[in-house]
């Protein structure tokens, strides 16, 4: 039994290290981590308590004034579910099947099935974390609108204590699945992402479209009953928490711990096998090839494609915002006519349309930052840009290139679709695209500064450098306050003189600090980078 | 080929390395032994300009590392005590991005194929390095080291991790380097090694150099475990 406490200990461990980082200190930064850390889940939380708050207010008063509460139960279940199901399914695949302490474990006088119920205790306790934010949001929305029995209450508290198991051995299984798919795949982290992203896209567009749902779902409420109905377990929640049934209750808590217990003695029976085994991509054998011979900066800059494209974690947190500027120009050239309303009589005068759009493709550009980590990532491998006959500045040069080049592509392709979209003047088109782009070399230029600061360099996982970083956190918030100050720039500005003139000012302004910040970083900066 | 005057490096109050003086002429082999944390492995970082140091001075091949270390990196090369290469690479792009920095040309197609032959990981040099088992990133260290055909080759532990057919072939390299007129600086903990390697030897101790010189000078007709075992006390 202390075994399996030390394991989970650990494992809690990790869970703390992976988000707050490792190191230890003294001076109170560890505690306001810590408390950035609750406050911004607090904040999540919260934010998606009231999404669920709403949808559920709906369904509630409509189901249960068609006599259907079940309905609403059955369809808590699933939502929860989905939503556990959606947060948890790559951890259940990387804690189950792919930790990397597994040789270490199994060295140890512990019981592999020790080990499996520490991994699945994290998993449920995500789940349960999860599953506390939509199970509040519904039992509050219910009770608001319903009629609430003691018997009724108790039910749906076991209903919401049991779920996040079914919705772990349902992860478990996936996780499996996924794992599978992808252990023999070369490029595992190109594919991780596009997994992570179809992921991801599927969940926009779930919660964007929610609340239009969940109207449609209510208006056929009988309907949705009907469809409901021959899914025993969903009709027996249903019953157990809407109606008090016991009955109900007990063949549903049965229904959603059998899964639980069954992928538990699969689990533990194939654990040894499935830690064990290795799995390998076919071995690509070398062929010789005539020596592709480049320049010293070429190299660095590929070096840096490389360090980005293998890395799923990199790609996502960092590189996902040239994505959201690419998407959004193509939001505002088939929204166009729906944005000019709020200009056209609307919020501000139209004059503003073309600034605001312009400041809108900066702050996009400040959700990417490949730079900001870039300096972290080079990690325990540092020393071979030391030892390496390199002008400091020159693998800081190629980490400033590399970021503007992805944030660049992504900007020069919203500006031309903000640009067509508003039917931009040739004056506007050359704002359109130097200013952002003055805005991505900023932004490159400030993760670097911020890294050079604050660097992680005895990370033991990646992410730890890529999400935890001081310097992530800085230079992302950092630019986005940036746009502010470019904003009331234009805006005092444009009271005296066109719009287009008033951006000049933040052009020269922005211009004249990515210059001075450049100087920065190859003096100061690249003698920092031979100190770390 | 690599000069070490009054070398002083300190990690806040502590000196890492007190006053240290080396000479290592071409053609030799220079073993450097210490116990953990007596200051090798910061010696030779401050040679290779990867650490700073505090006062003294280090010439790489007539070069000040302090103040032209651009020039110095380039006649020298490096192997840390722990490969930790770039593991988002390949080995052969790895090669070429070691070979591009140092401006290898065409010439590298055939050093690379040598080299990999001789350790034996030419089959592998297409798997990325995260592949890799600890003794194919060493040997890989190792042939990026020799890819540029360094005059000074400095290394922290080179034989750790590696097997013994490879063990024998870094040593067989070692001698042709500096039968070649290249010179070798390298620490160790396995003193049999130094003992049948080295033409020179030198032990430090809490940063201070306790004896150098050549094997017989240093161990006379005692073995050199005697003798190290001897001053450590």
């Amino acid at each position: 039994m202390s075994a399996l406490k030390a394991l989970m200990r650990v494992r809690l461990a990790s869970f703390r290290q992976m988000y707050l980082g490792k190191n230890k200190t003294k001076d109170g930064k560890e505690n306001r981590k810590t408390v950035i850390f609750i406050v911004l889940i607090a904040y999540v939380a919260i934010s998606f308590g009231f999404i669920f708050f709403g949808n559920f207010l709906m369904m509630s008063e409509a189901f249960n004034a068609q006599g259907i509460g079940w309905v609403y139960f059955a369809m808590y279940a699933l939502i929860d579910f989905a939503v556990m199901f959606v947060g948890t399914v790559f951890t259940a695949k990387a804690q189950l099947y792919e930790a990397k302490d597994n040789d270490l474990l199994l060295s140890m006088p512990l019981r592999p099935r020790d080990i499996l119920i520490s991994r699945l205790f994290m998993l449920w306790v995500m789940d349960s974390f999860i599953s506390f934010i939509v199970s509040a949001a519904a039992g509050v929305s219910w009770a608001i609108k319903c009629p609430v029995t003691p018997m009724t209450v108790i039910a749906f508290l076991l209903i919401a204590l049991v779920l996040p198991f079914f919705a772990v051995a349902i992860s478990a299984l996936f996780g499996f699945l996924i794992s599978l798919a992808t252990r023999r795949v070369r490029n595992k982290s190109l594919l991780t992402t596009v997994f992570s992203l179809l992921f991801l896209a599927a969940y926009m567009v779930v919660i964007n479209r929610s609340t239009t749902w969940i109207e449609q779902l209510t208006r056929i409420g009988d309907v949705v009953a009907k469809n409901l109905r021959p899914i025993f377990v969903l009709r027996w929640i249903g019953a157990a928490v809407a109606e008090g049934d016991p009955v109900c209750l007990l063949l549903a808590l049965v229904c959603l711990l059998l899964p639980f217990a069954l992928a538990f003695v699969i689990l533990s029976a194939t654990f040894i096998k499935n830690v064990t085994t290795v799995h390998t991509a076919a071995k690509k054998e070398y062929k010789e090839e005539n020596a592709a011979v480049g320049k010293t900066s070429a190299a660095l800059f590929r070096k840096e494609a490389s360090r980005f494209l293998s890395s799923s974690g990199y790609m996502l947190n960092a590189g996902f915002g040239a994505l959201m500027e690419v998407a959004a120009g193509v939001l505002v050239l088939i929204k166009m006519p729906a944005i000019e309303l709020y200009f056209n009589g609307g919020i501000l005068p139209a004059r503003y349309l073309f600034p605001v759009m312009v400041t809108g493709l900066c702050l996009l550009a400040a959700m990417t930052d490949i730079s900001a980590p870039s300096v972290s990532l080079e990690g325990k491998s540092l020393w071979i840009l030391q030892a390496a006959p390199l002008d400091p500045a020159a693998p800081l040069r190629a980490k400033l290139q590399f970021h503007c080049a992805v944030s660049g592509a992504a900007t020069v392709i919203a500006a031309v679709l903000v640009c067509v979209a508003v039917k931009a003047s040739p004056i506007q088109w050359v704002v359109a695209l130097i200013l952002p782009l003055l805005f991505v070399v900023f932004e490159g230029l400030l993760g670097l500064l911020c890294n050079l600061k604050y660097p992680i360099l005895d990370w033991e996982n990646e992410n730890q450098a890529i999400k935890t970083g001081m310097a992530v956190f800085i230079s992302m918030f950092g630019a986005m306050g940036a746009t502010v100050l470019l904003t009331g720039l234009w805006y005092g500005l444009s009271q005296f003189m066109p719009t287009e003139l008033a951006l000049g000012a933040d052009i020269l302004l922005l211009g004249a600090l990515d210059a001075l910040m450049y100087r920065y970083l190859v003096t100061k900066g690249a003698a920092r980078f031979s100190e770390l | 080929m690599l000069r070490i005057e009054h070398l002083t490096k300190r990690y806040g109050d502590v000196a890492a390395v007190d006053d240290l003086n080396l000479h290592i002429a071409p053609g030799e082999i220079y073993g450097f032994i210490g116990h953990n944390g007596a200051g090798k492995t910061t010696t030779i970082k401050s040679c290779c300009g990867i650490l700073g140091f505090d006062e003294g001075k280090i010439t790489v091949c007539g070069t000040d590392i302090a103040k032209n270390p651009m020039e110095a990196k380039r006649k020298l090369a490096y192997i840390p005590d722990n490969p930790d290469l770039y593991e988002f690479l390949s080995g052969i792009r790895y090669l070429n991005f070691v070979a591009d920095i140092y401006g290898v040309g065409e010439a590298r197609v055939e050093r690379i194929h040598t080299l990999a032959e001789r350790f034996g990981i030419y089959q592998d040099l297409a798997q990325p390095i995260s592949a890799y088992s600890h003794g194919m990133k060493q040997k890989l260290a190792v042939i990026a080291a020799w890819l540029h055909e360094p005059q000074l080759i400095m290394m922290d532990e080179p034989f750790v991790g590696l097997d013994p057919a490879s063990a024998h072939d870094l040593k067989v390299m070692m001698r042709e380097h500096c039968d070649r007129g290249g010179a070798i600086f390298f620490s160790t903990h396995v003193l049999e090694v130094a003992e049948k390697l080295c033409d020179k030897v030198a032990i430090i101790k809490q940063g201070k150099l306790v004896v150098s010189g050549t094997m017989e000078e240093v161990k006379g007709n005692a073995s050199l475990e005697d003798v190290f075992l001897e001053l450590e006390k």
